[in-house]
């Protein structure tokens, strides 16, 4: 009977956050009652069920006509992808254009734009990043940060750094979806830091930041990570290295997952 | 009035360099582009449109007459060959400032999380000859300049 209890109690504390994060395809009404995740509550980095957006039918290229994604090396590899398939005659997520920087993150984001910040350019023009999705008139926006701020500015700054950030953007382009996606791991080798447990708890975090917001949480790390959490090899571009940028392969995954967990309204 | 004459012939070269110099070719910069293909592997680069310059560089279409630009495939790679004719004076000098702007940019990202690629693109220079402006970042750049250097002068 004990035996029994316990089964049933592991299976509720595994599959509970999952439903939780299910919770928010219902809609705004739900925020009151959101209970937000506890990074505590999971042993590995891993969940049983992606969090956020759930799969939906596969988007058509208008879905990113009006998108831009903002990230670090790891979405600077992705707009590099997507550039060499456009290039090729291919469509690669309709005409989504990309703000990059390498060693970017949502710290240094907020610092001045000056000779020598990391700011991503526009046009060839470095600014800020509330600008520049200002001057594109993006109605969709989509963010992957924080692989440079965890180590540095810890876990809950950097969930600050983050919502302030997304405050501005949304102060200079009203209206506009925003799409936080969850920073992906590392491959199991690299255990300095930012290590994936830090990254997978941040994850945690900017979800509850989401829901409790009103902006959709894309879990593209979920796509990405093995049984352990680690980072799928076949994904990884620099297993000697950073282990952390992403393969053509990798890339692949990551954009078929952005394309079948879309936003309902926004299609 | 020999003396005067090579004086004045002495000026103008001088006064030519300090402008970056004239250009006596018309190169061909696709030719230059192969020419270096030939040496090395360029298999993990890939070219960009001229959508991607405006995009990327802020570089517009008008201000070209022919150009290459070649950049690593992967993100932390700095590797990335920009060579360009500009369609006049003007026009190249508003290449350059992109150029440069560029540059800076590619040193500010690698300078705390990539120190060899830092290194590397330290090691490298914009260069303006008459309507032409390039940056080389690679490895091997000294080459592939000098490659480049034949063709334009």
């Amino acid at each position: 009977m004990k035996k029994w209890l316990m089964i049933l109690l592991t299976l509720a504390v595994a599959v509970w956050p999952a439903l939780a994060g299910a919770s928010e395809m219902k809609g705004d009404d739900q925020v009151g009652s959101f209970l937000p995740l506890d990074p505590a509550d999971y042993a590995a980095p891993v969940t049983p069920l992606p969090l956020g957006l759930q799969e939906s039918e596969p988007v058509g290229k208008k879905y990113f006509t009006d998108t831009v994604f903002i990230g670090d090396s790891i979405t600077l590899k992705l707009q590099r992808y997507v550039t060499e398939r456009r290039n090729a005659g291919e469509e690669c997520l309709g005409r989504a254009k990309f703000l990059t920087a390498g060693s970017l993150g949502s710290g240094n984001a907020l610092w001045k734009v000056d000779s020598e910040s990391v700011h991503p350019s526009y046009q060839g023009e470095k600014m800020r990043i509330e600008k520049a999705v200002e001057l594109m008139d993006a109605h969709k926006v989509y963010i992957m940060l924080g692989m440079n701020d965890v180590a540095y500015y810890g876990i809950e700054e950097s969930v600050e750094n983050m919502k302030t950030l997304i405050g501005l953007i949304l102060e200079s382009q009203p209206g506009a979806d925003i799409f936080v996606q969850s920073v992906t791991p590392r491959i199991a080798a690299m255990t300095s830091r930012p290590t994936n447990r830090m990254l997978f708890d941040y994850n945690l975090l900017m979800y509850n930041a989401c829901v409790e917001n009103g902006w959709s949480f894309v879990d593209v790390a979920y796509a990405m990570r093995d049984a352990n959490g680690n980072l799928n090899d076949l994904y990884c571009s620099d297993p000697e290295s950073m282990g952390m940028h992403f393969s053509d392969e990798g890339c692949e995954v990551w954009i078929d997952y952005l394309q079948t967990h879309a936003k309902e309204e926004s299609k | 009035m020999k003396r005067a004459m090579v004086w004045l012939l002495a000026a103008g070269m001088i006064l030519l360099a300090g402008c970056g110099g004239a250009p006596a070719k018309n190169a061909d910069l696709n030719a230059v582009k192969d020419a270096i293909a030939q040496k090395y592997d360029m298999s993990e680069m890939m070219e960009l449109s001229t959508d991607d310059l405006l995009d990327v560089y802020g570089i517009n279409a008008e201000d070209i007459k022919q150009y290459v630009a070649l950049v690593a495939k992967t993100g932390t790679s700095a590797d990335e060959i920009l060579l360009f004719e500009g369609t006049d004076a003007d026009a190249a000098a508003r290449i350059r400032e992109k150029v440069e702007a560029r540059y800076q940019a590619k040193l500010n990202e690698a300078k705390d999380y990539l120190p060899d690629e830092y290194t590397k693109t330290a090691a490298c220079k914009v260069e303006t000859s008459g309507n032409y402006v390039s940056m080389i970042v690679s490895a091997d750049a000294e080459d592939m300049t000098r490659i480049y250097q034949d063709a334009i002068k």
